[in-house]
Parts: structure tokens; sequence; C-alpha cells
């Protein structure tokens, strides 16, 4: 290697580099925030307007090349070692979603300050921070994901992570919030290091960073009758995971979640409730995907322990996160209980698409794209209920279940909202939630773990408890509390999710298309590029042609 | 088909599109003047449904010029109406492969139906929707002619009710027609609880709400047996189904049928055996359908809710809770005319029901004082007319009825409404009369409806109430035709010693009230209109002989029946194929009912008329003579009360039982689930440092405790 | 047989130095504990040829991150001894724990035959200079967000740290 010469170095091609122009754009957005700062004294105008138009502008290139239907990218990958960086349909998809939410957070800010609460005295003050902060924690969740390399995968949420710990202590004054991000720091160090830990297990055993190489490696084992890293090869891979289980808040990962969303402000709370889940489960599907798709054709034993242990925590995770909001009076709180539970129904999916059985394989597909659309629905759901909430908190100063008191008089455009939201967390139809969980819970069924499905139903029935108590406070309790005065602006951004709502679950056909869009290109991503590509590096040990198992496996009907 | 589809979709999106322009601009820019949007939604999808009735027609008519010709290729035009329009799939259900060829790539799609019977209805819920709307206008302000609070909100639910209805009668399967039928359940409940300050109207809301949950229960569970039985939800197939299987004996066309039922139950599934299921579980399938339509049209004992439902303000009674809603069960019964005439169980149920209601409905209607509730109990009595009617297999005289019904007594409603807005909000009987000097044009349009209504001859009800006492003459149990007479007199006198009361006499008027004014064009307009219609609408229904005496020149089965006979078509032939003698158009000969109920009518309206004027005493001494008979009926035969005693209070001391176990038990179990992490934590001291220890060992033991369940099943 | 011997006590003063950490009821002695802990990896990374990690161990952990820690217990804490019990329950469930996860890993690790690496490559590898080289090249991008991931952070705890005027 000629490598005292710099001209010889390897450099990223221009063509490379316009592949990643949505991350760019987060990270010059960061830029100009703080060069704005520098020439405008601070002005927090200024600065939502510039995260207001960097979302706009990254989500618009994201949305160009998820339109363009250009074949998946995968790039920095100067020694044939794998590649940093990619950028797929899949990846566009997860990182407009962002986009819209980076949108919607910074538009509950930008109505947020008119209020006169302590914590948007904060986010009034000191609002570069605070966007510094929290478009840096949306760069993370993109790389997370747009990478199958080991590394990059350990870096992007620790990108992820580390500015929320910081937008989650905003409110320096206040004692919860810093209690909540202290806790968000510990248990996030713990469950890195666990994930690290995992991470170094599989880098020692196959000897790259590369998910997709490993998995042809796996493969190749299989192929050659080793069965001696089944329990290596389970503990590791759950170990990695860990860390993403950690992000989407599973049981027994999940003690920051209700401390972290009560004590931080709403703008952060929505947030972290939808990207930092999302994020996770793309991730978690990125992964999957990467590794389980070139070995499908054996089953590899140790997947179904790995399958196993995501399905207890799965039925875990939801039913923890049920029973604990069956309590609360903290509507904050109560929508974190929320969140998990949600998380557990997304998890049962992702258990499903661990599960190397036959059955597995089959329902690999309809669960991808089930959980895709349980993303976009929940999005949709967490967003208005959020926002219901951030406008009641900011009228009332409270964010007590009993400031719902009477919602349907005093701003009868927002309790109605707000039911439905609720009737659709719950999984009523005709709506979005019932439709996604309808579809999650099938594939789930089809996948042969029936137990799961039970539990989810039982879930479900609690659920329905604790959702209709807020929205029985709506509309029978009324103790004469003043009407809400909820902007504009908010109530619309209230109404669309709604509306998204009712139409994703009444047009439904048409929104299962794009998921199984999604779904299919992700497959077909995995099949083009990654396994040429790992044929040639997984070296002699994997040298057997596994391209014609990756070309049958995942048969997108 | 294309232009089919194009029209069916637009007619119930406009109202839609209305309600909720009227939510997003309405609210905050329109204001009073948000009727607009409503207003120009309705009347769009009345003129769409006028273009979609030509189409029908023009196929119709097509068809029949080219049967003359014996041209069968020109003649598919009216095939397009027994067929579903796609609209969209909806979601797919992937049931197991063991079921049907059709299951397993088996979108649940949005449907709709474009068919005679769906002309029908849209033309009257339209047109009745229409001119409530313009109503509502003027009638939901006070006399400065300022809006009413919640204005904009009664007319984006107006909206939603009418694109609810659309969607109701528009429905292509079962499960569209399920959720039309729960969104109009919705509007209404959202409708009568218009003026939600008002305690009674919330709970007169909520008791419609929940009485409807009922009847919708069983509803579903119908919905649910047609699926198990027939693996499809889509109209058409079932009714094929079942047509095939009761014809099945009668022995033509076998093939055609067992193809259907290989297409649709996969090809493996036997004919025989699925003839024996189907004749097994249909009469329990009409009969849980039937429960919805009970629970939706308010027949007996699911009848309790319409009269308190008169809280939602006059329009909301006049469309919703008299002329268009509440027949949705007739429509439903008609819809599934095949499916009910397959069963004599199921019809006879469906007549007697219809009859009880018809004759009890009307006894209450001569005791009450509320002209609302006069009117609610003239509706229930007529709905149990219809369903009488369909009972004994006159189908297409119910939807007859249904349809100038719905004329007479909206306008009547809305007259009701005219005066109670004249009244300042009174609308007790006894407490105003002799209006009909101060209010010309809602006298006279109420006196109108009151002929119509009361059956007075050559007025549209006569024609179609006679038929279904005709054919209730012609049926099995000519028991009915005489209840049927019988509540025909009850029904000329109560209305009109209503009218007699309200309109007549004396000028009197409710202390606080000066005068007494009409209501202003936009009032008086529909009124006027929904007279002529109470008028006139009945003679699509009457075809003209010459010769035959005074009524002889009118025979019945007019080019309405005549329209409507396709759909209801198969389900005459399989009540033929039953021996039944109701069967068929028998309505001729009927000249001698004709004149009896003639004379019914004019003697009931005579009667009340000089009892209520000249001799007020004698209807009180009556009263008080009879005793406790008045009192069981004035009070309604106690229905409510015992429901509390039998239903409610038994539930509510359920609820009460759950509450306290939720309240004792669960939550101590909750409280000790919830605290598993902390209670590690805390230990000896307490203090955050020591949770969040806790927290995190919980969390490292619970991922050791997940791994060792893991390992111990590779073991 | 030198190197070997080295191993071994370097790797039982890390160790045993964590234990103290762990043990320790005083929060200063813990952190010298650290310092032992730190010092101990960075000897075993000089041992296996890595000097670079050596040296960075020996800068950034053990020179700097530990002084920070302990000006941060200085200068927060009212008194320099600060007392640091878990309780019982804590104390026997940690200990429980930590012995079960001691035995999984031993028994994990050895499980699977390792990969042996070519002595010589490999340190001709963990030169400084194709260290360097490698983060230009291989690790640009990971070198990259990791930039950003700093810069975010140091712009967070600069927040966090300032006090309010």
């Amino acid at each position: 290697m000629p490598q005292s010469m710099l001209a010889s170095m390897w450099m990223p091609s221009a063509e490379e580099l316009s592949q990643l122009a949505p991350l760019f754009a987060l990270v010059a957005t960061i830029v100009a925030l703080l060069l704005a700062a520098m020439f405008t004294n601070r002005n927090r105008n200024v600065a939502a307007s510039i995260v207001t138009l960097g979302a706009i502008g990254t989500g618009l290139l994201a949305w160009k090349r998820l339109q363009s239907g250009a074949p998946s990218w995968a790039g920095f990958d100067p020694n044939g070692m794998g590649p940093m960086l990619i950028s797929d349909t899949f990846s566009q998809f997860f990182i407009v979603l962002a986009c819209v939410f980076m949108l919607v957070v910074t538009a509950m800010w930008w109505l947020g300050q008119k209020s006169d609460l302590p914590d948007s005295e904060v986010h009034r003050m000191d609002a570069t921070e605070f966007f510094v902060l929290f478009v840096g924690s949306a760069f993370g969740m993109s790389l997370m994901v747009s990478t199958t390399n080991l590394l990059m995968i350990i870096l992007a949420v620790e990108m992820a992570s580390l500015p929320s710990y910081g937008i989650t202590a905003f409110r320096k004054k206040n004692r919860v919030a810093a209690e909540a991000s202290m806790k968000y720091v510990l248990f996030g160090a713990i469950t890195s290091a666990i994930m690290i830990y995992g991470a170094s297990l599989l880098y020692g055993y196959y000897q790259t960073l590369d998910l997709a190489t490993i998995g042809m490696k796996i493969a190749a084992d299989m192929q050659a009758g080793a069965t001696t890293g089944t329990l290596f090869l389970s503990v590791a891979v759950f170990a990695f995971m860990v860390g993403i289980a950690f992000k989407v808040s599973a049981v027994p990962f999940h003690f920051w979640c209700p401390d972290v969303f009560q004590g931080a402000s709403i703008e952060v709370t929505t947030w972290l409730s939808v990207a930092s889940k999302a994020a996770g489960l793309g991730l978690m599907l990125r992964v999957l995907s990467v590794i389980i798709c070139a070995p499908s054709a054996f089953p590899v034993e140790a997947f179904k322990y790995v399958s196993l242990a995501i399905a207890i925590m799965a039925a875990l995770t939801c039913t923890v996160g049920n029973l604990a909001a069956y309590r609360q009076m903290n509507l904050k709180r109560l929508l974190a209980y929320s969140s998990i539970a949600h998380a557990g129904y997304m998890l049962m999916a992702v258990a499903i698409l661990w599960s190397p059985t036959d059955a597995g394989i089959g329902a690999a597909h309809p669960a991808f794209s089930a959980i895709v659309s349980y993303i976009i629905v929940y999005l949709l759901m967490n967003a208005g209920a959020f926002f219901v909430v951030a406008m009641v908190y900011w009228s009332t100063g409270s964010e007590s279940i009993t400031a719902m008191n009477g919602l349907i008089r005093r701003s009868p455009m927002l309790a109605v909202c707000m039911a439905i939201i609720l009737f659709s967390l719950v999984g009523m139809p005709p709506l979005g939630g019932f439709m996604a969980k309808f579809y999650l819970l099938m594939a789930v069924w089809k996948g042969g773990l029936y137990w799961l499905v039970v539990i989810a139903v039982l879930n479900t029935l609690i659920s329905l408890y604790y959702y209709a108590r807020i929205v029985r406070a709506m509309i029978l309790t009324d103790d004469g509390l003043p009407e809400i005065s909820a902007p504009m602006s908010g109530q619309l951004i209230v109404a669309m999710c709604t509306i998204g709502i009712i139409l994703t679950g009444v047009l439904l056909g048409p929104m299962k298309e794009i998921a199984n869009n999604n779904a299919s290109n992700l497959y077909a991503v995995v099949k083009s590029d990654v396994a040429p590509r790992t044929a040639s590096a997984a070296g002699p040990s994997a040298a057997t042609p596994n391209t014609e198992n990756a070309d049958t496996a995942p048969t997108i009907p | 088909m294309e232009n089919l589809k194009t029209l069916a979709i637009l007619i119930p999106i406009l109202p839609l599109l209305g309600m909720l322009l009227v939510g997003a601009v309405g609210l905050r820019f329109l204001k009073d003047k948000s009727h607009w949007l409503v207003i120009t939604g309705v009347g769009g999808s009345l003129v769409l449904a006028c273009l979609i009735l030509g189409d029908v027609v023009s196929r119709v008519s097509r068809d029949e010029a080219a049967s003359h010709v014996a041209n069968a290729e020109s003649a598919v035009g009216s095939a397009a109406l027994s067929k579903s329009i796609p609209i969209y799939d909806w979601f797919v259900v992937e049931a197991d492969p063991a079921h049907g060829a059709m299951q397993s790539a088996g979108w649940l799609q949005m449907t709709f139906r474009v068919d005679q019977l769906t002309c029908v209805m849209l033309m009257t819920v339209l047109a009745v929707s229409f001119m409530v709307v313009l109503y509502s206008k003027g009638y939901m302000r006070d006399h400065h002619g300022h809006a009413e609070r919640g204005y904009e909100r009664f007319f984006a639910f107006l909206g939603l009710f009418v694109f609810s209805m659309c969607m109701l009668v528009l429905a292509g399967n079962f499960l569209v027609l399920y959720l039309g039928w729960e969104l109009v359940g919705l509007s209404s409940y959202l409708l009568i609880g218009h003026y939600y300050q008002k305690p009674e109207a919330a709970l007169a809301a909520r008791k419609a709400f929940i009485v409807n949950r009922i009847g919708d229960f069983g509803f579903a569970l119908g919905i649910w047996l047609i699926y198990l039985t027939f693996r499809t939800l889509d109209h058409q197939t079932v009714f094929d189904l079942v047509a095939g299987v009761f014809n099945y004996d009668a022995g033509h066309n076998h093939q055609a049928f067992e193809s259907l039922v290989h297409t649709t139950l996969g090809a493996q599934a036997s004919v025989m055996d699925f003839k024996v299921l189907v004749e097994s579980r249909i009469t329990w399938i009409a009969l849980l359908l039937f429960c919805g339509a009970m629970g939706k049209s308010a027949q007996f004992p699911l009848h309790v809710w319409l009269p308190d439902a008169m809280e939602g303000p006059t329009p909301v009674s006049a469309l919703i809770h008299a002329a268009t809603m509440v027949t949705a069960g007739v429509y439903l019964v008609a819809r599934c005319s095949v499916i009910f005439a397959s069963s004599e169980i199921a019809m006879w149920f469906v007549a007697a029901i219809g009859a009880a209601t018809a004759f009890f409905a009307a006894t209450i209607a001569m005791t009450q004082f509320d002209m609302k509730r006069i009117l609610a109990y003239s509706t229930l009595s007529q709905l149990g007319y219809m369903f009488m009617g369909l009972g004994v297999g006159a189908f297409d005289s119910s939807v007859f009825h249904l349809y100038t019904h719905a004329f007479f007594k909206a306008c009547l409603f809305l007259g009701a409404g005219s005066v109670m807005h004249a009244m300042g909000g009174v609308i007790d009987i006894r407490r105003f009369s002799g209006l009909r000097k101060q209010m010309p044009v809602t006298h006279l349009t109420f006196l109108i409806a009151s002929l119509a209504l009361a059956g007075f001859p050559l007025l549209s009800a006569f024609w179609s109430k006679d038929e279904i006492i005709h054919a209730a003459f012609q049926s099995n149990v000519p028991m009915f035709g005489w209840i049927g007479l019988v509540t025909a007199l009850l029904t000329a006198f109560y209305t009109f010693r209503m009218v007699a009361m309200a309109f007549w006499g004396p000028l009197r008027l409710p202390q606080g009230v000066e005068h007494a004014h009409e209501g202003g064009i936009w009032m008086n307009g529909p009124l006027v209109f929904l007279s002529i219609g109470a008028v006139l609408a009945g003679y699509v229904g009457v075809h003209f002989v010459s010769g035959g005496g005074f009524l002889g020149v009118f025979q019945p089965d007019g080019v309405f029946h005549e329209f409507l006979a396709p759909v209801i078509a198969s389900a005459k032939g399989i009540l033929a194929g039953h021996g039944a003698e109701h069967a068929g158009a028998a309505h001729a000969g009927g000249h001698g009912l004709m004149y009896a109920s003639s004379g019914i009518a004019i003697l009931g309206i005579l009667s009340a008329s000089y009892l209520y004027l000249k001799r007020p005493t004698i209807p009180w001494a009556i009263a008080a003579a009879s005793g406790s008979l008045y009192r069981l009926v004035y009070n309604k035969y106690y229905v409510d009360e015992i429901y509390d005693a039998v239903f409610v209070q038994p539930l509510r001391r359920m609820g009460r039982l759950c509450f306290a176990i939720d309240r004792n038990f669960i939550n101590a179990i909750l409280y000790v689930l919830g605290n598993i992490p902390r209670a590690i934590g805390f230990g000896v001291r307490s203090g955050q440092q020591g949770a969040m220890q806790g927290y995190a060992l919980g969390m490292v033991i619970g991922l050791v405790a997940l791994i060792w369940i893991v390992l111990n099943g590779i073991g | 047989m030198i190197e070997d011997a080295a191993f071994y006590i370097f790797a039982g003063v890390s160790l045993f130095s964590a234990i103290a950490v762990v043990l320790s009821k005083n929060i200063v002695r813990a952190a010298v504990g650290l310092l032992g802990t730190l010092g101990g990896v960075a000897c075993l990374y000089f041992l296996a040829d890595a000097n670079l990690l050596g040296v960075i161990q020996l800068i950034v952990y053990a020179g700097g991150t530990l002084i920070l820690i302990v000006f941060g217990i200085m200068l927060t804490s009212q008194s320099p001894w600060v007392g640091f019990l878990p309780t019982k329950v804590q104390a026997i469930a940690a200990s429980i724990v930590a012995v079960i996860l001691t035995i999984g890993i031993v028994r994990l690790v050895t499980l699977v035959p390792w990969a042996q690496r070519n002595p010589d490559e490999l340190s001709q590898s963990l030169t400084v200079k194709s260290i360097g080289d490698a983060l230009l090249t291989t690790y640009l991008v990971p070198f990259e967000v990791a930039s950003v991931l700093l810069l975010v952070v140091m712009i967070g705890a600069a927040y966090l740290a300032r006090t309010e005027k």
C-alpha cells in the first residue's frame, strides 16, 4: 500500500458524497445554527427558522431520493471491508419521517414559547443550544437507520443518545428534569456497555465490523455444520440488541422512560417518544435484515433463542407498560407508559422476524411492513396526543389528568381529536391504530407465536381502561375549568394528525402498499448489494456462493 | 359503470366535505354563515342523486327496449345494477387457505351498490335532508336572526349525518353497511346531544346510543354469522347464494349456483353441506340482522330511545328521527329481503313486532301532550306499519310507505318546530291553541301533512298505508290487517287531536309570548315544499285506469313498484316457493278496503275534531273514567320503568361492584407490581440515589434472567 | 515468559483496583482505585504492542478523566469524604448478579475458538502511522461522526455547566 503519499489516499468521490446529502444537510443545520447564533446575538426565532428550514431541506432531499427510485447505495468502503453508510429507500423513508417529526416538534417549540411557563422561558433563552442538541439527536437517529457497520451503529446510537440526555436536562433549575436526565445517562451508559460488549464479541469472533459479512459467515458456519457457536452467537447478538432495546425502552431497559418523559419538557418528550423508538426499531429491522437475509435458507438455531428472548421481552414490555399506565395521573407519564406498551407490540413483530422457522421466514415480509405501518400510525397518534397535552399544559400549567376535565366544553375541537387519537391508540376500528395493530398481530399469528397474540389482545383490553379514563375526564367530568386558549396552528396540527389517523384506517389499502414497497425495497437492498459484496469479502470460509440463498430467501409478493 | 361509480363516490363525499370545511374554516371565519357550506354540499348531492336516478332509469328502460328486440348484447345496462362497485381495497384478510380460494387474497373492499332501491333511498334522504338543512338556517336562530350557540357545530354534524346516511344506503357489502350504520348512530348521538348543557338532552343522547348498541350488537353478530356461513360479505353474492339455496329444490339453474358456491367457498366445498348449513342458519341470521333494525328503527322493545331523542333540535328530529335514519331498519330488511323471505319465522317475527309497535305506539300517542312526542310515537307507529308490511312480504309497499312517510312526517316535525320557535320553546299543546290565524303557512302545511298522516283519501299515505294493510289481509295472519285498520283509526284520531288543540279553537299563547309569528322564508319554504310532497308523492305508486267507480280509477302498483320490482324479485320468488298467499302483485281488487280505510280516516278526523273543539270536557272525562288504564298508556306502559328496574339498576350495582374491585383489589396488585424495582432500591434508606441503583440493578437482573431463560431453552 | 508474568501482574493490578473501586466506601479512595485500573489496562495495551492505545489510555483516561473526576468530587461535595453505602439488599443482589455474570461471561468467552492473527501483521497494523491512515480512509466516516458528536455534546455540556445570568 502506498501510504506515504497524501495524493494516493482514498477519497470519497463526489457521487458518493451526493448520496449522503440528507445527512450532510442535518450537519449543515447544526453548523448554521452555531454561526447564526454568533451573528444574530442568539436570536431564538432565527434558530427556530434554521431548524425548520433544515428539516424541510433534509426531508426534501431524502424525499427526492425516495421518489427517484434510485437503487440503493452502500458506500465509504475503501478497503472492501464493508460499507460504512447505506443510503436506500428504507433509510430515506425513516429520514423523511424524522424530518416530519422534527417539524412537528419545532412547531410545538414555537407555540410553546408564547406561554409564560418556566420551561418555555428556558427554551426561549437558550434556543440555540436546545436546537443544536435537538438536531444532533436527529442526526444520530438518521445515522442509526443508515448503516450496517457495528462501529457506526454504536456511534450512531451514542450520537442519538448523548444530545437526548442534554435536552432532557435542559430545564436546569428543574429538579425532576435533572434527576430524569441523570437516570437517562446512567442507564444509557449501562446499556451502551452491554451493547458494545456484544459488538466486541461479534467482532472478535468474526473479525469484521460489517454485519452483512457476519451474516455470511454465520451462514457459512451453518453450512459447514458448526454448532458450537450457537450459544455464543445468541448471547452476543442479544447483548448487541440490548443497546437498541434501550432506545425503544423495552422492559427491563425501560426504567428511564417514565422519569425522562415526565421530567423533560413536553417538546423533548414528544420527540423522544416517537423518534427514539422509530429509529431504534428501524435499526433493529436493519440489523436483522442484514444478518438474517444471508443464512435464511439455513435455520440458524441461535436466532431462535434471540427470537425467544425478544418475544419474552416484547410480552413483558407491553404488559408492564400497560399495567403501569393503569394508575398514572400524570399525562406525560401515562403516555410514556403507553409508548412503552406500543414498543412492546412492535417488538412482537421483531421477534417474528428473528424466528428462523419456516413460518418465521414466511412472515418476515408481512411483519416488516406491519412494523413500518405501525410506526407511521404511531407517529401520528403520539404527535397528536402530545400536542393536545401540550396545549392543555400551556393553558393550565398542569400535566395532570384532571387538567383534561371538561375539555369537551373548554375546547370541543381538541377533545374530539384527542378522543379519536386515544381510541386509535387502543386500536378501535376503523382508525389507523386498529389497522396497524391488526396487521401486526396477524403477522405474529402467522409467524406461529400464538401466545404473543393472546398477550397482545389481553393488553389491549387493559389499555382500553386507562385511555378511556382520559376520555371520561374530557367528556363526563366537568369541574368548571376555564376554556382552553389553544393556538390555531396547534389545533390545525392536531386536526391533521387526527385526519391522518382516520385516513390510515379508512384508506388502508394505499397505505399498506407504501409499507409493502418499503419492506420489499429493504429486501431488495440486501439482495442486490450485500450479497455479492460480502461473498467476496467474507474470505475463504464463505467462499461457497451464498447469493443463491439470498435470492431465494426473501420472497416479495 | 364508471359513470355510476363517480356519482356514487361523489354523493357521500360532498356533505362530508361540507362538514370538514365547516370544521376547518366555519368555526373561525364563516361563523353564522357556515350553513352555506353544508347547503351546497347536500344540494350538490341531491343533484347528483337525481343524475344517478336518471342513469338507472335509462339503463332499465334501455334494457326493456332491448329485450323487446331480443338484442342480448345491449341488454347489459341494468346488469350493472346488481353488482357491487368496488371503490378501493380497504384491507386484506389473509384467512387460512382451508377456506375458499377467494379468501386467500381477500381484500375487504369498500364497495358501493347502486340499484333501484338505493336510488329511492338516496332521493328520499337527500330531498328531505336538503329541505331540513334549509329550514335549519332559519330555525337555529333567535327572532333577531342571531345564530344560536353551536350553530356551526350543528351544521357540521348535519353534514356528517348526510354523509353517513349516504354511506349506509350506498353500501355494497355488509361491512360498509355496518360502518354507515354506526356512523349514523354517532351523528344521531351528537345531534340529540346538541344542547348538551341541558341534562335531559345529554341523557337522551346517551340513552339513544346505548339502546342502539344493544341492537347493533345483534346486528354485528348477524354479520359475523353471515361471514362464517358464506365466507363473504358482499351483498349480491350473499343474496345469490341464499336465493340459490332456497330455489334449489324448485330446480332451475343448479349449475350457476354450484359454480357460485365453488368460487366463493373454494372448489372442494360441498354444495349439499352448504345448503344444509344455510338452511339451518338463515333464521338466526335474519333475526340477528333484525335486531339491528329494531334498535335503529326503534321497534318494541327497543323503542324507548326515540321519544327521548326529541330533546334534540327539531330539524334533527324531523330529519333523523322521523324521515331518514330511523328508516334504516326498514331499508336493511328490504335490502336483505332474500334473507328474510327465506325464513318464515323471521318474517312472522318482523310482522308481529311491527304490528305490535304500530298499535301500542298509536295508543300512547293519543295520551301525550308534547307535540314532538306525539309525533315521535306516531313515527314509531308508522315504522311499525312498515315492518308489518315487510313481514307480510310487501317489501315494495313498505319502501313506498317509507318514501311517502318521509315527506309528511318531516313536514309535521318542521311544522311543530315552527310552532316551538314561535312559542319560545313551549311545545305542550295544553298551553296554547288557535294558532291558525297567526301562523297561516304553518297551519296550512301542518294540516295537509296531518291529513296525509291520517290517511285521508288521495293524499300520499293513503296509498302506501292502504297497500300494507291490504297485503296484511292477504297474508297468512289476517289479524295483522285488522290491527292495521284499528291503528289507522287511532292515527287519524291522535293526529287531529293535536291539530285541533294546537291550531284551532280560541287563540291562546303561553306566558311571555305576545305574538306568534312565522319563521320567515327559510322555514316556510321547506314546509311548503314538503307539504306538496305529502300530497303528490304518493302518485308515483299509483296507476290510473278508466272506469271502476270513484276510487276505482286508481290502481296500486304504479311506476314505483315497477321500478323496485327487480330488487325484490328473488325474495318474491322465494315467498312464492313457500306457497304463501301474499306473494305476487295481489293488490288488485282492494277497492273495498280503500273505501273502508277512507271511511276510517275520516271518522277519526271528525271525531277528534268534534271532541277536542266542541266538547273538550269529554276526553278528560273518558281519561278520568278509565283511571288506571289511562295512566298505564299515559306512562307509556311503564316500559322505561321496567327497564330501569330489570336492567339498569342491577347493571349499576354490578358497575359499582366492579369499581370497588378495581379500587381495592386491582389497584393493590398494581401498587405492589409497580414498586418492585423501587422496593429493591429503597431497602433501608430512602432517597433518589437508592432508587436509581435499584433501577439499574433491576435492569441487569432482568437481562441476566432473560438470557438465563433463553439459555435454558438451549439446555 | 517475562511477558506472561507481566501480563498476570498488570491484569491482577487492574482487577483488584477495579474491585477496590466497587467496594470502597470512600469516594476518593474509589477514584484512586480507578487510577490503578486504568493504568493497569494501559500496561496491558503496551504488552500487546498497542503502544498508541496505551499512551492514549494513560493521557486521556488516567490523566485527564480521572483528574476531572477527582476535581469534580472536590468541588461539588460538602466534604471530601463522602460516604457511599449501598443497602444490604442491594449489596447481596448485586453480588449474586455479579457472580452469575462473571461465570456466564467466562463460560461464553471460553466456549468458542478465537481467531488467531499473525503477530507480525498485527504489530505492523498497530503503528501510529497505520492507525492514522485508517482513521482517514477506512474509518473516515466514524471519525467525522465522532467529531460531530463531540461538537454537539460539547455545546450541551457548556450549556449545562454555564451559570445562569
